[in-house]
């Protein structure tokens, strides 16, 4: 009995042990701006906080958002993030520091001094520890079961020391100025661009921000260079606030060229220039869609007789401006149709099948080079409208209007006198009974206009 | 124009049309609702599959940035169609960059060459994928006096799919 107790106290503490993961993970969405598939969505992680500093850690993360979400053009664009914190604690507080002998038991084993370099912040594989599964693998572990749809991941340190450093996941520690590599990464991993700096360590690449063309016509980013402005660009003061074509970039001090004097991509603490604005701006476009939705959600919609359908697109909302809306009929602009909503009557379209186009753009002065038309949206709707009414009961003589007189006369000069027929056919039938029209509608047209009688009788492509 | 600049400029354009020209994943695919995880192991230039994992939602696939270190793929259904394209950074690859201490402000950068790593790839899930194929331009084509060529199949590798409905 005494063993039996003992096996199941054994069984229990297994079960405690082995059930209950040793480093409980939580997420929290600490920015909302929409469904997950419709948004960028910016991940942080936490590295170097104990359970009891997880409270700390998500005002930390909600710092660096604010920093991040502070950066042109993001700022202006700041409604197509989600941000989410994902928490899991770490068993020592901080980060290792080999050159000092400091090592503390994180959760993905983060250390400075990597590869000799003090401020250099990373997790495995390292020097220090070449297995994925300890840093990285960690990382893409989590993200796939909390938050797979992440765009943009950045781990935070939870260590005052200097240190950070880019990559496929980006690092920072608490220091205050460790994000701005972070946002430096953010233009690599997420506007493509490439490094502005001629410090070795790379390999050189034509990018939005990068070239070896000096040519002026054939440089990327020409439409931001003014005529006045030399090519190549003297590295002169005087040049510092135009974009033109820069010697040194991509890691090399000649042959390569970068937009501007100084720019985010090449120095900390400085501005994206406007070819990197550009580039990320175009980013977003490229990852989430400027109408965010759309009624009906039906591709197609059935409009019979006299009906007519409110469509309606909501398109994205930038900071600071508004993307413009056009609808188009049939590929033609409809003149002074620019809302949200536009209603659309089948009188206007007539029988057949017609394409109702809701065309929405970023109209942002930070972009001015968009061939591939990132910044342009369209919703299309095939709106087939059957049963028009192609002329209407009684109104013999083609005027419109309800029937009166004017249409008892023609239909009198028609039947009795050899005058013109009513066309369609219909339109002097008034009883619907078939025919041209004949004594028996004269007498019912005057008995309608008259004495109060019943209305003309829809029939054919006639309606009342 | 030199010739060694000539012969990067074809290797970029031969690069461009074999890996993007048709059925390269794009900003059109924004409507996959499954996500497949995958994990790898690479160790001179041999690729072998360490776990795969299928998460519900919705992968935004941005433009594919290739340049002569790119690893690219090619995912491939049971009958052989091409079911897509990309590219990804080498892995093999790392790089680190820092603020130097000695220039505040200015960033410097540490490539490092590994010789064995894992890596996770991450791409819409499609219910048909059943092999996905690697290549890369070994060194030995790095060089620009040669004629550029395509880059070498590091081998197929068979995906065993299963659904993981787990969130």
């Amino acid at each position: 009995m005494k063993n039996l107790k003992l096996l199941w106290l054994s069984v229990g503490l297994g079960a405690i042990l082995f059930s209950t993961p040793a480093f409980p993970q939580s997420i929290q969405q600490i920015l909302d701006n929409g469904p997950t598939n419709k948004r960028i969505n910016m991940v942080f992680l936490s590295e170097g906080y104990t359970s009891t500093q997880l409270s700390q850690y998500i005002t930390d993360a909600n710092s660096l958002l604010n920093y991040i979400l502070s950066v042109q053009p993001i700022a202006e664009y700041q409604t197509y993030f989600n941000a989410f914190a994902i928490s899991v604690a770490s068993v020592d507080s901080g980060s290792d520091h080999p050159e000092s002998d400091i090592y503390r038991n994180t959760y993905f084993n983060s250390t400075y001094d990597s590869y000799g370099i003090q401020r250099a912040l990373t997790i495995p594989p390292n020097d220090f520890d070449p297995v994925y599964a300890n840093g990285q693998g960690k990382v893409f572990a989590l993200l796939a079961s909390l938050m797979p749809e992440y765009d943009i991941v950045i781990l935070i340190v939870n260590d005052p020391e200097y240190g950070g450093t880019g990559g496929a996941v980006a690092i920072t520690s608490m220091h205050p100025a460790a994000p701005e590599i972070v946002v430096h990464e953010v233009g690599h991993s997420f506007g493509y661009l490439g490094d502005e700096y001629d410090y070795p360590g790379g390999t050189s690449a034509e990018n939005p921000n990068t070239t070896q063309e000096n040519r002026r016509e054939f440089i990327r980013w020409r439409t931001w260079i003014l005529e006045s402005t030399p090519i190549p660009t003297p590295e002169e003061f005087s040049y510092a606030d135009v974009v033109g074509l820069f010697e040194g970039a991509a890691y090399q001090a000649s042959g390569w060229y970068r937009p501007k004097l100084d720019c985010k991509m090449q120095s900390l603490f400085v501005p994206f220039c406007e070819v990197c604005a550009e580039a990320l701006i175009k980013s977003k476009y490229n990852l989430i869609n400027a109408i965010d939705s759309f009624f009906p959600l039906s591709g197609t919609i059935a409009l019979v007789d006299t009906d007519s359908v409110a469509l309606e697109i909501v398109p994205l909302l930038p900071t600071n401006h508004q993307l413009s809306i056009e609808w188009l009929i049939n590929n033609s602009p409809v003149a002074g149709a620019n809302s949200s909503i536009f209603k659309v009557y089948s009188y206007e379209l007539g029988n057949g099948s017609h394409q109702v186009k809701a065309q929405v753009k970023d109209t942002t002065w930070m972009v001015r080079n968009d061939p591939t038309n990132f910044l342009r949206d369209s919703k299309v709707w095939t709106v087939n409208v059957s049963g028009l009414c192609a002329a209407k009961a009684g109104d013999a003589n083609g005027s419109g209007g309800t029937p009166n007189l004017t249409d008892i006369v023609y239909l009198v000069n028609y039947v009795f006198k050899g005058g013109p027929a009513p066309s369609p056919s219909c339109r002097g039938d008034a009883n619907a009974s078939g025919g041209n029209g004949n004594l028996t509608d004269v007498v019912y047209l005057v008995n309608y206009v008259f004495k109060g009688g019943p209305a003309p009788v829809k029939i054919g492509v006639c309606c009342l | 124009m030199t010739e060694s600049k000539f012969g990067k400029i074809l290797s970029l354009v031969i690069l461009g049309l074999f890996f993007f020209s048709n059925d390269s994943f794009s900003a059109g695919e924004k409507n996959q609702s499954k996500i497949l995880f995958l994990q790898f192991k690479i160790k001179d230039n041999q690729i072998t599959l360490v776990k795969t994992t299928i998460k519900p939602g919705l992968a935004k696939q941005p433009a594919s940035v290739a340049d002569k270190n790119s690893l690219y793929y090619q995912l491939f259904s049971p009958s052989g169609a091409s079911l897509g394209k990309g590219s990804m950074k080498d892995p093999l690859i790392q790089h680190f960059e820092y603020e130097d201490p000695d220039r505040p402000g200015q960033i410097k950068r540490k490539e490092i060459q590994l010789k064995e790593t894992e890596f996770t790839l991450r791409i819409p899930y499609d219910p048909d994928l059943q092999e996905i194929e690697f290549f890369k331009l070994l060194s030995s084509q790095l060089d620009p006096q040669k004629q550029p060529s395509l880059p070498k199949s590091l081998g197929k590798i068979k995906l065993q799919l299963k659904e993981d409905n787990s969130k």
